[in-house]
């Protein structure tokens, strides 16, 4: 039986870490559908009380597979004393950073002819937000309170770069 | 091994007796139903030689109420009571539907006895009364369902019906409502492309890990949807679609191409030419699947269209749908060269161009094995047969919502609740209070879509939710829910948190049926024919009451004193009476009182024309006398 009251990762059996077997989570997630999805139950009552707990694996699995909402789940799941959505950052040069790919962004949706500096944009965004990551978990890793405050710090930086790089993705 | 585990025969399938279930594709222009027969699927003939009915209804005087063929064939001698591609106003606004191309010609109005004064359901204006596109759609489906009854004697234990991935909640909630008029018990809507993806998982593709792209373009809409196919579970990844384009579209352009070439004003055809001009467009283009040019008369015209210049006229539409693909690639965070399979959907599949851009594109031949006007029917019918429980197969289809979901905020900025192709079943939560001491009630309008701002998005319904227990502003945490089920049908639940009181919820859906209209829709149903008809009578009988009384109102008001008090009282009197009468649905009585007005209304108009000329009021008589 799965319990689905503890956390995010005990519902698919996985130890609470910054590192996920991405393959073995789908596997996991994919598994647990199978047996809780409102269309493999055939009792009316059944398939009610599945629609709650498949929305649950749904969150779950959508909060564990994409890494900025991993580290803010990690964050909120160890307890910690942490908040993202207030951290501020006094990272200046990333702030500034984040501006300017902002507005080249832009450029690029008014002129077509700039479109070949696309895949430049997307693989500097995409190595970004890997780096990020190490640099969170690392932080989380250490677990003392000045390693925690540059973790949140981390984490919020994940947020503001996933959110560009989806911008990014809508855009075109 | 294939794709999906088929279980030993020895299993609970045999056991037991097996459901009759059927799967439907409820179609812009054409409408299927199938079924498993034996382990194999099969499309329903509706008549002796033919499995596809159209979708076209038509109303007639006497009540009679057509479909399929038989209602096709009065598109072009009466357009104006006979009602095709219902599917592209099926949950839309009036503004919605006017705002669109639609090649049709029968005569809109919103509805009168709606209890939403916001946004109106559109409504059909035929000779047998007004009409919503949801009964339409019913009469459709209830066509589809006597022919499976017909044919296997059979009640119907349970329906997949299909619908274009890009339909939004309102939409959705439409085709459920017609499912519930119709009296079939729906199993689950299910998209159209990700039915198309079983039947060809089922038949051709033979991987456990697998991405196929779903390029359909039907009669009204496009879309194009990107599915992994990975341990029996079919996982749409991402779709995207144009829910305003489709066959019907390309009729039109090579109909306004005739238009144009014959030196034809299409805006003054008369209804009957316009459809003929349309019905020969259509006939065009589908002989150009097969020949490099053809003949066409329209009237007294005639002249040739080539391939080349139909290429021409519709490759920015189609390269329109190419950069939709595109994009569904994008969504779905994969690339061109993972897609292992692209299946085709929809008779506009077969336009020669259409599978010559998509083979460029994705640098391979599409499949199309299965014939694409039949291919989701036959999907529908496999997973009802699934859903069942006749067919073991561990097989499952897990959709996403097609466009965010939000709430409107301060200075109507749309907060997204739930985010575009996000997976479902999905729920969450949001908390609101109130701002005002002891504030017993809270509104939430809900809106689809991903602009920034809620008047570009469409709104899908209000909730207000009530019995707020009485606390000082701000007190309150209300916990409200928003989720949407398995076939992407949202609901909404709130909670009071610190007393535990559960809100009670009153829902507007913005362009579709409250749930109480729908219910007695399906009261209506059971006693169909006579009754329904006499219904009709009534309700326009009463529509017209209504705007007699607001004209004899004008009247009176801007004659005033040219009108004797004997008149007026008698006038008052009948319009009491007839509103009365109205309101307790009384035939007779209404159109008694309707003639009686009337009469009395031309005899005041004629005297006040009369007096006109004469110089003279009425008002200076009776002094006189």
């Amino acid at each position: 039986m799965v319990d689905f009251s503890e956390n995010y990762f005990s519902i698919f059996g996985i130890p609470i870490s910054c590192e996920i077997d991405l393959e073995l989570l789908a596997k996991k997630y994919r598994k647990l559908l199978m047996e809780y999805h409102p269309d493999r139950q055939l009792d009316a009552t059944k398939k009610l009380e599945a629609v709650t707990t498949t929305s649950l694996i749904n969150k779950a699995y959508n909060t564990l597979k994409n890494l900025d909402s991993r580290a803010c789940y990690l964050l909120q799941v160890s307890g910690l004393p942490a908040n993202v959505e207030q951290a501020s950052i006094d990272d200046h040069g990333f702030l500034e950073e984040q501006l300017n790919l902002r507005e080249t962004i832009e450029k690029l949706k008014q002129n077509a002819t700039l479109a070949k500096e696309l895949p430049a944009i997307k693989a500097k965004i995409y190595t970004d937000i890997k780096r990020y990551y190490v640099d969170f978990s690392n932080h989380f890793n250490a677990s003392t309170k000045d390693s925690i405050k540059k973790a949140t710090q981390a984490a919020y930086k994940l947020k503001f770069i996933c959110k560009l790089q989806d911008t990014l993705e809508k855009t075109l | 091994m294939g794709l999906l585990k088929i279980s030993e025969p020895s299993n609970k399938q045999d056991s037991g007796r097996k459901r009759f279930v059927v799967g439907i594709d409820l179609g812009t222009t054409n409408s299927l139903i199938a079924t498993v027969i034996n382990g194999k699927p099969e499309t329903i003939p509706i008549s002796a030689k033919k499995d596809i009915l159209p979708s076209v209804v038509h109303y007639n005087k006497d009540g009679k109420v057509m479909v399929g063929l038989e209602a096709y064939e009065h598109l072009i001698s009466n357009p104006a009571n006979t009602i095709n591609s219902v599917k592209r106003c099926l949950g839309k606004s009036l503004d919605d539907i006017n705002s669109t191309n639609t090649a049709s010609r029968y005569q809109l109005s919103s509805s009168v006895n709606s209890s939403n004064n916001q946004h109106q359901i559109p409504c059909f204006k035929t000779d047998a009364g007004l009409i919503t596109p949801v009964e339409v759609s019913a009469v459709i489906l209830n066509k589809l369902k006597s022919c499976a009854n017909h044919q296997y004697k059979e009640d119907i234990e349970g329906a997949v019906i299909t619908v274009p991935a890009y339909f939004d909640d309102t939409q959705r909630k439409a085709t459920k409502d017609a499912a519930a008029i119709a009296g079939i018990p729906l199993l689950r809507l299910i998209n159209e492309p990700t039915a198309a993806a079983v039947a060809y998982g089922y038949n051709e593709i033979d991987n456990n890990n697998q991405t196929v792209a779903v390029y359909d373009l039907g009669g009204g809409t496009f879309d194009v949807s990107i599915l992994k196919i990975e341990d029996g579970i079919f996982e749409v990844l991402a779709t995207a679609g144009n829910n305003n384009f489709g066959g019907d579209d390309i009729d039109l352009l090579v109909a306004s191409w005739i238009a144009k070439t014959a030196n034809i004003s299409m805006q003054n055809l008369n209804d009957q030419d316009y459809r003929l001009l349309i019905d020969t467009a259509k006939q065009a283009k589908e002989s150009l699947n097969k020949v490099n040019s053809i003949d066409i008369k329209f009237k007294h015209w005639s002249g040739l269209l080539t391939l080349e210049t139909f290429d021409q006229l519709i490759a920015v539409a189609i390269d329109e749908t190419i950069k939709l693909f595109a994009k569904a690639i994008t969504d779905a965070k994969t690339t061109i060269t993972d897609i292992d399979n692209v299946i085709l959907v929809g008779g506009s599949t077969r336009i020669n161009q259409v599978k010559t851009k998509i083979t460029n594109f994705c640098k391979q031949k599409p499949l199309d094995s299965l014939d694409p006007d039949r291919v989701v029917a036959i999907g529908a019918a496999m997973h009802a047969d699934i859903l069942a429980g006749n067919n073991n197969t561990d097989m499952l289809l897990l959709d996403i919502i097609p466009l965010s979901l939000g709430i409107e905020t301060m200075g109507g900025i749309m907060e997204k609740i739930i985010e575009r192709n996000s997976k479902i079943p999905a729920t969450t939560s949001q908390y609101f209070t109130t701002y005002q001491d002891d504030q017993n009630a809270i509104i939430i309008n809900v809106y689809q879509g991903d602009r920034e701002l809620v008047k570009d998005n469409r709104s899908l319904a209000t909730f207000t939710l009530r019995d707020i227990p009485a606390m000082a502003a701000g007190r309150a945490k209300i916990k409200v829910t928003f989720q949407l089920d398995a076939d992407g049908v949202l609901s909404v639940t709130a909670i009071e948190e610190s007393t535990k009181k559960q809100s009670y919820i009153e829902v507007k859906p913005s362009y579709g049926l409250t749930d109480e209209a729908v219910l007695n829709m399906i009261n209506a149903s059971i006693d169909y024919a006579e009754q329904d008809h006499n219904q009709r009578i009534i309700q326009q009988q009463i529509v017209e009451s209504s705007y007699l009384i607001n004209s004899i109102n004008k009247l009176i008001n801007t004659n005033k004193d040219s009108i004797s008090k004997e008149d007026n009282k008698k006038i008052n009197k009948l319009i009491t009476d007839l509103q009365s009468a109205c309101d307790s649905n009384s035939k007779d009585e209404i159109i008694r009182l309707k003639k009686d007005l009337e009469t009395i209304g031309e005899s005041i108009a004629k005297k006040q024309i009369k007096l006109a000329i004469e110089g003279s009021k009425l008002s200076d008589f009776e002094e006189q006398q």
